[in-house]
């Protein structure tokens, strides 16, 4: 398990299943059926799927929190290191300061110079300021990004976030992604679960989908995403073109007797522009048809379920 | 074996000796480090401190009431007491003292050690620690020697109290011998009291629930002493058979007085009777003197260990049980 495709795995679940039995009416819940998820090392990964999809119980077997009844979970740490996790609800000592919740833990994991790497997390998540305040005067958003200084205390191996942008205003959650888009820079390797499919496109280099406990498909998201993205060109056509010339062109319109728009493949985007400007056409607006990551989770999320009817 | 291969052999325990003693430094290192956070989290409370205010607040009321009884029973005396009426008079206040405020401390530190607990596990904090996989036993023990300072200088500030304001009432001061040999009981009783609590805390997943049961056990112990002693001293009272010179048939008393005591650590609070050789009353008096001697001495410090010894290994699996068993795949390489 320690390599694949040439890079070091670092986590590995292989046909994971949970069953949770309700107290009330004797019945039970799969809530995972067979999960199986691989994740290299430096590579975000998001983790995204509907409601009640087995994304949090997926993590949370992951983390240990919650145990599984069969399968298999390889964590492969390095040395000294362990898992960063951000629960969905972040929890910490209300009554204590920012920079206390972070250093019960850093004492905990016995960091070398704990105070020097609570107060260094801290200024790089833009709270340096208030470290001394309560935790329970914090934004939503400054106690994400606490939360996730907290889990990085030890220099983990691979940092698990669990919905970190859900009950953030835009602001606070485009704060948030900075954050986050910032340690990805940095190599940390990431497994991110959110229902926001712009913020995973934003942050993730693969997607994994997540369906009735199952991780149904994982794309790279460059691979994948991004050569099947549909794009709309709208242009001047004052000028004469000759759309022949233009090749992987998909669909030619005129929607008016001034404007022409032409639909191509996300991939051919800069061929048709370098056509275009050298034969001085004017782009006035250009339009993702289909948002990439949303188009892909309505085709396997929604046609699965068609396919399940 | 050669003299070198001897000096080898030492240097190599030596080596690993210095390596255990590491590990050990590192490892209570891990317990100073929930008990720094217990202690942290508990003085920012504002319920800890209004707790402790209320507890030290019936100590001076009982210490005032117990120095003005002593006064008043001893300015009453026309002749000047003998050293030995004069210390059964000190333990009788003494006891008086301790009769009435402990009477409001159990309720208080269960709610502490309870909350201490199910407070982290309500919020999800507990949890949360539990994913960086600290050692169970710390948890525990964090928990337990917070509580054990905490009533250990109740104690200590109650028995400070009761000596002045026992000075400025009588003008004398009472045998602190005997004021540490009353702690001595109650804090025992507090402390395993505190570990059945910090149990509860610990099986329970909602601190409101943690709190519910937790009081119903204490009325349920209360009132399991008083019944216990209300009915042995009307056994002693109807029977006849005992007297402070008989010698008390160890099958006397019925099994289930016996049961309920065992479950219950209040009624360590009535060795302080035992040690201040006091008796309240004839009958309660020869009651609790000669079931105590069928506990004997060893009887309670054994009580005091199985039950210490009990509750946490319980109160251990139960944390164990939270803590994640992840595998590990150490690629040292």
């Amino acid at each position: 398990m320690n390599v694949s495709n040439g890079s070091k795995v670092i986590l590995l679940a292989q046909d994971v299943h949970k069953k949770f039995k309700k107290k009330i009416g004797k019945c039970e819940v799969q809530a995972l059926n067979g999960a199986t998820i691989e994740v290299i090392k430096g590579e975000a990964c998001g983790l995204v799927g509907p409601n009640g999809a087995g994304k949090s119980t997926l993590i949370k077997t992951i983390i240990g929190i919650e145990r599984n009844d069969s399968g298999e979970i390889d964590i492969n740490f390095g040395l000294n290191s362990s898992i960063g996790y951000v629960p969905e609800k972040s929890i910490f000592f209300e009554d204590l300061s920012a920079y206390e919740n972070l250093f019960y833990f850093a004492d905990l994991c016995d960091v070398d110079n704990a105070k020097f790497i609570c107060n260094n997390l801290l200024e790089e998540f833009d709270l340096d300021t208030r470290k001394e305040d309560l935790i329970s005067t914090f934004s939503k958003g400054m106690r994400q990004r606490t939360a996730i200084a907290r889990a990085l205390i030890n220099n983990p191996s691979i940092l698990i976030l669990d919905e970190p942008f859900s009950g953030l205003d835009p602001s606070m959650a485009l704060e948030l992604r900075r954050a986050i888009v910032k340690l990805k820079e940095s190599g940390k390797t990431l497994l991110l679960s959110s229902h926001d499919l712009a913020d995973v496109e934003a942050i993730c280099d693969s997607v994994a989908f997540m369906k009735s406990g199952k991780i149904v498909k994982k794309v790279l998201l460059k691979s994948f995403v991004y050569q099947n993205a549909v794009v709309e060109m709208i242009f001047s056509t004052k000028k004469n073109l000759k759309m022949d010339s233009l090749d992987d062109i998909i669909e030619v319109r005129s929607d008016n007797e001034l404007d022409t728009t032409i639909v191509l493949n996300r991939s051919n985007i800069p061929k048709i522009i370098k056509k275009l400007v050298e034969g001085g056409i004017e782009i006035e607006e250009v339009k993702i048809l289909n948002n990439d990551l949303s188009t892909l989770y309505s085709e396997i999320i929604m046609d699965e379920g068609k396919n399940a009817i | 074996m050669t003299f070198q291969h001897c000096i080898q052999r030492l240097l190599w325990m030596r080596g690993k000796m210095q390596f255990k003693l590491l590990n050990k430094k590192f490892q209570i290192r891990e317990l100073t480090v929930h008990m720094k956070k217990d202690f942290r989290v508990l003085s920012s409370g504002s319920y800890l401190l209004l707790l402790f205010a209320i507890m030290l607040a019936f100590g001076f009321i009982s210490a005032y009431s117990s120095s003005i009884d002593f006064s008043q029973t001893y300015n009453s005396e026309n002749i000047p007491l003998s050293n030995n009426e004069l210390t059964t008079l000190f333990n009788q206040t003494i006891y008086n003292y301790w009769d009435s405020t402990l009477f409001f401390w159990p309720i208080m530190m269960a709610v502490i050690a309870s909350l201490l607990v199910s407070q982290e596990k309500d919020d999800g904090m507990f949890q949360y620690i539990c994913t960086y996989q600290p050692k169970s036993y710390f948890i525990y023990f964090s928990k337990l020697s917070v509580l054990s300072i905490i009533i250990i200088l109740l104690n200590i500030i109650s028995i400070i109290i009761f000596q002045i304001v026992f000075y400025f009432v009588s003008g004398k001061y009472l045998p602190f011998i005997n004021l540490i040999e009353s702690c001595i009981y109650p804090m025992f009783a507090l402390i395993i009291l505190s570990q059945l609590c910090l149990l509860i805390g610990f099986i329970s997943k909602k601190k409101n629930f943690a709190l519910i049961i937790t009081v119903g056990v204490i009325l349920m112990l209360f009132a399991s002493t008083t019944l216990l002693m209300s009915n042995g001293v009307k056994d002693v009272a109807h029977s006849g058979l005992i007297t402070p010179d008989s010698n008390m048939d160890p099958n006397y008393f019925p099994i289930q007085y016996k049961i309920i005591i065992v479950l219950n650590p209040m009624f360590l609070q009535e060795g302080i009777i035992s040690i201040l050789n006091l008796s309240i009353d004839y009958n309660s008096g020869i009651f609790i003197e000669k079931y105590f001697q069928i506990l004997s001495i060893d009887w309670y410090y054994g009580y005091i260990i199985i039950s210490m010894f009990m509750y946490s290994v319980v109160s251990i699996y139960a944390i164990q049980k939270s803590i994640p068993k992840r595998r590990k795949n150490d690629d040292q390489q």
